[in-house]
């Protein structure tokens, strides 16, 4: 859509106050369910979700971990040693909540910017590294663009790159699952730039009509690359796009994982119940779209600080400390454990072998053709003049 | 231990990066994830961080200075660090030993300096319905990509059956082909001599032969024998420009273009692989291709994948003709007229003489190919011409 413009003082669709890059500090005007404000106070009109003090550090710790991560993968793409970075600081609210809300053997259709869900599900951190530096040993063998990650054993299904084109395949499953009678539910993740797709209107569509056990959850974080949220949609809100579909939808504050739990979790009860949600996490991208992109050509440094001042991380952090439940020492601790840990990950990973370049065209047809014969040795034939 | 910190790839397709500062000098201390430098790409001012913990040993570069993508950057001794120096990421530098070879050519390699063959599915699938080797084909598409229509070319040079097609606008295309070809390559020609003595001789000895086969040997075919001797010798003359990437597409196989008058105008059929057939088979295609060019039967396929065109006006002429200015038949890169033989006055051993001689034209594209490469070749075309023995070696 848009190229490279300098976004107006527009805010995200169906905006907050005006003027205002942020819609969050005035939630309710802006039809934003939220429980916690940015100084982690329960000032939201979504009641506290009934979380116990485990789970909640759980729930911080992971997403402190998943910024690690960020923080980690971005130098190590700079410095040459990993091809690619999409980045996803200040994403970390909706993914890893909505994740704790769905049961272990829910299945989930990841977009970009998800680590969390993963690990959540028991996937070690060395795994993920693998993925990332390209290395045979992990569930993709090597052969994914860095970050586009999923586990089958783990019920997660790896992003498509074709934006919004998996939507489909989530509601399919779920359906699937209930013609077959199965408990199961679904849960995928897309941007706000998917719902001009058209995958997206099939899918809702579809869930409109045959009620399969399934969560849309639409984070939009501002930004499709470079296409602001206000050129993307001329409707309020991208919940509201389910009405259309008489699929229930609301927005959420998609910076507090409380309300991010609270709506998914309800969401996960009611899909059962022959009710598809549409969910809008109201977010923002607060690094590069990925790494090769330029953020400054097309937004404005102002935006990014009123939004970093919602950053999820910090309004959980508030809301713990508000709690009794954490403090400065374990705050340092757990960034040491982190920063310990990814250390591990990166040399263990980054010692791994990479994959076979012949054994790209392997897992692609039962049996080979003869084109990808051909192919195949054309390519051992170069490699061999090459060495 | 000396990690070497290549450039990278930051950004997607980046091939390069200016260098605006160092944020280090050699000696210091830093540790991994550290600010060394901010390099500027043409998508973004970029804080390069240390890929390793040391000292920095080497900056091999200057503020300004503008660096490719796969140098080495800058050198950090890595002794006594905990550094995984032996797995410091193969992929990176399998890239710094890829690099250096790239830099020499123009940005990818070609089809011929890769052998790697351009083809689509369907046209692979095609050629296998025809069962022409894709290997035998020259493309006439960009990069060398192999199309449809050169497919068809193959199966027809070779006898196999291939579709009609419509004639119509193949005078069109060759009068835009021309104009562009003025327009847009930088044409600059030799005019040279040659001694055809030997080359009479040895068309006088073959002519008995080739007419027991039936054929009619014209000097045509033994001046393109010549000339494929010539260009496999200097192959950058064998070859088309693609003009996308800017650079020359060299071509194994000489696909010689031959300049045809008719009613319809100037045609230019392709005898192909004109370095490999003998000269009473290539004798036996020029005759076939000028019979459908008389007859009006060529196809469009018949005029494609041309890799150098030989244009003989000898049978045309009455005036003396001394020299030409031919025109490049584009995307190919070069063009050889040769006149008329005729006895001429000339010097022999220091007096005066009578001998046949042939004058010729090399036009040639001058962005790519300078003027030395082409006086090699054509020192090599006129040592064909006045002892043709050699071109015919290998028959």
């Amino acid at each position: 859509m848009a190229g490279k413009r300098k976004s107006g003082k527009k805010p995200a669709a169906g905006g907050g106050r005006a003027g205002g890059y942020c819609p969050l500090g005035d939630a309710v005007r802006a039809g934003i369910r939220q429980v916690i404000d940015a100084q982690g106070r329960l000032t939201g009109d979504l009641p506290e979700p009934d979380l116990d003090r485990d789970t909640l550090i759980r729930l911080y710790e992971m997403m402190v971990l998943v910024r690690a991560i960020d923080e980690r993968g971005w130098v190590l793409q700079r410095s040459g040693r990993v091809e690619f970075w999409i980045p996803h600081k200040g994403l970390e609210a909706v993914h890893i909540a909505a994740t704790m809300a769905f049961a272990r053997n829910d299945w989930i259709f990841l977009g970009y910017r998800h680590p969390g869900a993963l690990l959540l599900r028991g996937a070690a951190l060395v795994q993920l590294f693998a993925q990332f530096f390209g290395r045979r040993d992990e569930p993709f063998k090597g052969r994914r663009l860095p970050t586009l990650m999923g586990d089958r054993r783990l019920n997660v299904v790896p992003m498509t790159t074709q934006v919004g084109s998996y939507i489909p395949h989530a509601c399919g499953a779920a359906w699937g699952a209930k013609i077959k009678g199965d408990d199961t539910r679904f849960l995928t993740f897309f941007g706000d730039g998917a719902t001009s797709r058209g995958e997206f209107h099939s899918a809702l569509n579809f869930a409109g009509i045959f009620k399969p056990p399934v969560v849309f959850i639409c984070e939009n974080n501002g930004w499709a690359v470079t296409t602001p949220a206000s050129a993307q949609t001329a409707s309020r809100t991208f919940a509201q796009k389910g009405d259309a579909y008489a699929v229930r939808n609301l927005r959420v504050d998609g910076n507090d994982p409380l309300a991010v739990y609270a709506a998914a979790r309800e969401a996960r009860d009611l899909a059962a119940k022959e009710a598809p949600s549409l969910i809008e996490a109201v977010t923002y991208r607060l690094g590069f779209h990925t790494s090769s992109d330029n953020p400054d050509l097309y937004r404005e440094p102002e935006e990014v600080e009123e939004w970093a001042a919602w950053d999820p991380l910090i309004r959980t952090c508030k809301y713990l400390e508000r709690k009794g439940y954490w403090g400065k020492r374990q705050e340092a601790d757990l960034w040491t454990r982190c920063t310990r840990d990814i250390d591990a990950a990166v040399e263990q990973a980054e010692a791994m072998p990479l994959p076979d370049p012949a054994s790209m065209f392997d897992d692609t047809f039962e049996q080979m053709t003869w084109m990808l014969e051909e192919q195949k040795a054309a390519l051992l034939g170069d490699l061999e003049r090459c060495s | 231990m000396i990690y070497e910190f290549i450039l990278p790839d930051i950004g997607e397709g980046i091939s390069e990066a200016r260098l605006i500062n160092w944020s280090v000098k050699a000696g210091d201390r830093i540790k991994e994830g550290e600010e060394v430098a901010t390099i500027s790409t043409d998508k973004v001012d970029v804080e390069l961080p240390s890929p390793r913990s040391g000292t920095i040993a080497e900056l091999c570069w200057e503020p300004g200075d503008t660096i490719k993508v796969g140098s080495v950057f800058l050198r950090i001794e890595t002794r006594g660090e905990p550094a995984a120096d032996k797995t410091a990421g193969p992929a990176t530098t399998a890239k710094a030993k890829a690099k250096p070879k790239a830099k020499e050519k123009p940005r990818r390699p070609g089809p011929s300096a890769t052998g790697q063959i351009l083809a689509a599915p369907s046209t692979r699938k095609y050629a296998r319905e025809l069962g022409v080797a894709l290997s035998d084909v020259s493309g006439s598409g960009p990069r060398g990509r192999i199309l449809r229509g050169d497919v068809e070319a193959a199966a027809q040079s070779r006898g196999g059956a291939a579709r009609g097609e419509a004639a119509d606008g193949v005078g069109l295309a060759m009068a835009e082909r021309m104009s562009q070809s003025v327009h847009v390559l930088a044409h600059s020609t030799i005019n040279f001599e040659a001694r055809a003595d030997g080359f009479c001789t040895l068309l006088d000895k073959l002519a008995p032969k080739a007419e027991a086969r039936g054929l009619r040997l014209s000097p045509t075919a033994l001046f393109a024998k010549c000339a494929a001797a010539a260009l496999s010798e200097h192959p950058r003359l064998n070859a088309t420009i693609d003009e996308d990437q800017c650079r020359l597409v060299l071509h194994k196989d000489v696909n010689l273009g031959i300049a045809l008058a008719s009613e319809r105008g100037l045609l230019v059929p392709v005898v192909r692989r004109v370095n490999r057939i003998s000269l009473f088979a290539l004798a036996e295609q020029l005759a076939a291709a000028i019979g459908r060019g008389r007859d009006g039967a060529l196809r469009p396929g018949d005029m494609r994948g041309g890799t150098f065109t030989l244009s003989n006006t000898g049978g045309l002429e009455r005036a003396t003709i001394t020299s030409t200015r031919p025109i490049i038949n584009a995307p190919q890169a070069a063009i050889l007229w040769v006149s008329r033989i005729t006895d001429q006055v000339r010097v022999d051993n220091g007096a005066p003489g009578v001998g046949a001689m042939v004058s010729c034209s090399l036009s040639f594209d001058h962005r790519f190919i300078d003027g030395a490469g082409a006086l090699a070749f054509v020192n090599d075309m006129a040592d064909h011409i006045e002892s043709p023995g050699q071109a015919l070696a290998a028959d």
